[in-house]
């Protein structure tokens, strides 16, 4: 019996692509046939200008066209396109996946586009001139020469109360928001305390209510007047939006209720920091819990720093 | 005597193209509302009255009248294709209970004050959401309109609360167990929703609600029809001690003479959206002017 042509064809076809795989080892498989960060100039002109305008509009979401990455959408495209958009040849880049430098998502963001534009990488917060974030803010306070991105899974903080796209936008027209401030009402009806632990919406220059993307509610008060411009980038969503410096972002909290940041029973394991946000860790061996730092060039700094006291 | 709270003046509401006949070929005298000549309805046209603080004004006609279309226009839920509306509402403390966290909008923050004779259907959709809110308290016939069903029925009353800037919610809880013990409603089971209430309950958190601003204006849509009588007896009952205790100045919508001849003294009667007869209530029910008054209250059961 001979194989049908069909198989024969799939069998080649297969040989194919492990050969290819083997010469085109990852990191090379972006050609030199794209421009300076990959996105070409006409793009980056329009993510710029709808920057502008998120960054006139604190708290506002910017929509734009979400353009396809090598990376699938829902995987950071919004911070990547707004990172790629910004940097320049001098700039140097630092990349965050939940606080950690050296995560898969990190490092494969780090490694596109190191090879798309050759621009230096760093894990040290200081010397970073645009850092992209999944999830956390660093520790150490940021200056007003860097920018922050921010990965944003859910733009719409009005998502939580209201299914429809059309009426959270007329809601932010009309600051109609008492949805909203009912939502965390029922929560300490039902509760006895806002149980939002990520995603803890923020209100914007007295203006709009935004959604912080799901860093932990420990790194709200950082956005408020801080000296650095924070940018945010949903690219499944296909919105981007901004916090400008210097700008007046509060937690939605009670009078009676106010809101809260996370408290820890114990510092860092390894660094022995308590003024930071750490990991819950459980060692399979003892059961025991184990806190970390979330950050981790934070961590590395502080046990440094440990180790010179010494 | 002082302004009136509200005073309405030649309101129109066309659904359709309109044209320049609509209003001669519509109307009680042509016994219809859509425009022949543009198939337009003509669901209001050239309604004016004024209502003082105190008063109680019914407004009863057939289905298709254009009664609740005049009542949702007035009440910003839809918008009028002409008219006036100038509104008088007590200027409150804003900062009283006022939350720093409260979003405004272009620079504006809560209730502006308004000068005398602004026509409110001008205003911005931010400003007139805050003076509903402010100013006015809506009953509606079927409470899923007026009432979000899967929230605490506390917490429907805390919504207006918290529109208006109040952010303590002990002291939210504390007014709403005071209006629902004024209206009412059991308060060991003020933290349910009112989808688990009976319809008579669900009208009472409502009327909670209304009032929950302590509102100049209170607007009551058909509020007692689909209830047993014996409910519609006790809800009214309420309606009246509150009216007359609160001093407000209401809008009853109805087609219930009963519940007209109980709640107003005065009363418009409607029919092809224009207001055929208006006067004091007894007069209007013993000795009606217009073939159709006397047509509706001959009918009368």
């Amino acid at each position: 019996m001979t194989t049908p042509a069909h198989m024969k064809t799939k069998a080649l076809n297969r040989i194919k692509l492990d050969t290819w795989l083997k010469e085109n080892p990852p990191g090379t498989r972006i050609g030199d046939g794209h421009s300076f960060a990959f996105l070409d100039e006409t793009t980056k002109r329009e993510i710029r200008r709808k920057t502008l305008k998120a960054v006139a509009i604190p708290g506002y979401q910017v929509p734009f066209g979400s353009r396809e990455l090598p990376i699938a959408r829902g995987w950071g495209t919004g911070g990547i396109q707004l990172t790629l958009s910004l940097i320049g040849p001098d700039d140097i880049l630092k990349v965050i996946d939940q606080g950690c430098d050296d995560s898969v998502n990190a490092v494969n963001i780090k490694k596109f586009v190191e090879q798309v534009t050759g621009v230096a990488m760093t894990n040290e917060t200081a010397r970073a001139t645009l850092i992209q974030t999944r999830h956390r803010i660093p520790e150490q306070k940021m200056t007003d020469k860097q920018i922050l991105v921010l990965q944003v899974p859910t733009p719409e903080p009005l998502r939580f109360v209201e299914a429809s796209e059309e009426v959270t936008r007329r809601m932010h027209g009309d600051a109609d928001y008492s949805s909203m401030w009912l939502y965390l009402y029922e929560d300490i009806v039902k509760y006895n305390e806002i149980t939002i632990g990520s995603r803890y919406p923020v209100l914007v220059n007295n203006r709009h209510i935004m959604d912080p993307s799901p860093i932990p509610r420990w790194d709200v008060p950082m956005l408020n007047m801080a000296d650095t411009l924070f940018l945010f980038g949903a690219g499944r969503e296909k919105r981007i939006y901004a916090i400008p410096p210097h700008t007046d972002v509060r937690p939605l909290e009670f009078e009676d209720y106010g809101f809260r940041r996370e408290v820890f029973p114990e510092g860092c394991s390894l660094c022995g920091s308590t003024n930071c946000f750490l990991d819950e860790i459980v060692e399979e061996s003892s059961g025991k819990r184990v806190y970390t730092c979330s950050d981790t060039y934070h961590c590395k700094r502080q046990r440094n720093a440990n180790k010179g006291e010494e | 005597m002082s302004a009136p709270v509200l005073s309405l003046k030649d309101l129109n509401k066309t659904y359709g193209p309109g044209c320049s006949q609509c209003s001669s070929l519509t109307g009680p005298e042509a016994e219809r509302n859509v425009c022949p000549a543009c198939n337009s309805v003509v669901a209001c046209a050239d309604i004016s009255f004024s209502l003082h603080r105190g008063e109680v004004l019914g407004i009863v006609g057939e289905s298709g009248s254009g009664k609740s279309t005049l009542l949702r226009a007035i009440h910003f839920d839809t918008e009028p294709s002409s008219g006036t509306m100038s509104l008088r509402f007590k200027n409150r403390n804003n900062n009283e209970e006022n939350n720093g966290l409260l979003a405004g909008v272009n620079g504006h923050k809560g209730l502006q004050g308004l000068d005398v004779g602004t026509n409110v259907f001008l205003l911005s959709s931010y400003a007139k959401r805050q003076l509903r809110n402010h100013f006015m308290g809506i009953v509606y016939q079927n409470p899923m309109l007026g009432l979000r069903m899967h929230f605490s029925s506390s917490g429907n009353v805390a919504e207006r609360l918290l529109m208006d800037g109040w952010n303590n919610v002990g002291r939210m809880r504390e007014r709403t167990r005071t209006l629902f013990k004024r209206t009412e409603v059991d308060i060991s089971r003020m933290d349910e929703p009112p989808s688990s209430f009976s319809g008579g309950m669900q009208q009472r958190v409502q009327i909670a609600r209304a009032l929950s601003n302590e509102p100049s204006l209170l607007l009551l849509d058909e509020v007692t029809t689909g209830l047993d009588v014996s409910v519609q007896a006790r809800v009214l009952d309420l309606l009246r001690s509150l009216t007359r205790e609160l001093n407000l100045a209401t809008i009853v919508v109805s087609h219930d003479l009963g519940v007209i001849r109980l709640l107003t003294s005065r009363t418009l009667v409607m029919k092809n959206g224009r207001i055929v007869e208006s006067g004091l209530t007894n007069q209007i029910l013993e000795d009606p002017q217009h073939p159709y008054t006397q047509l509706l209250v001959s009918s009368k059961l």
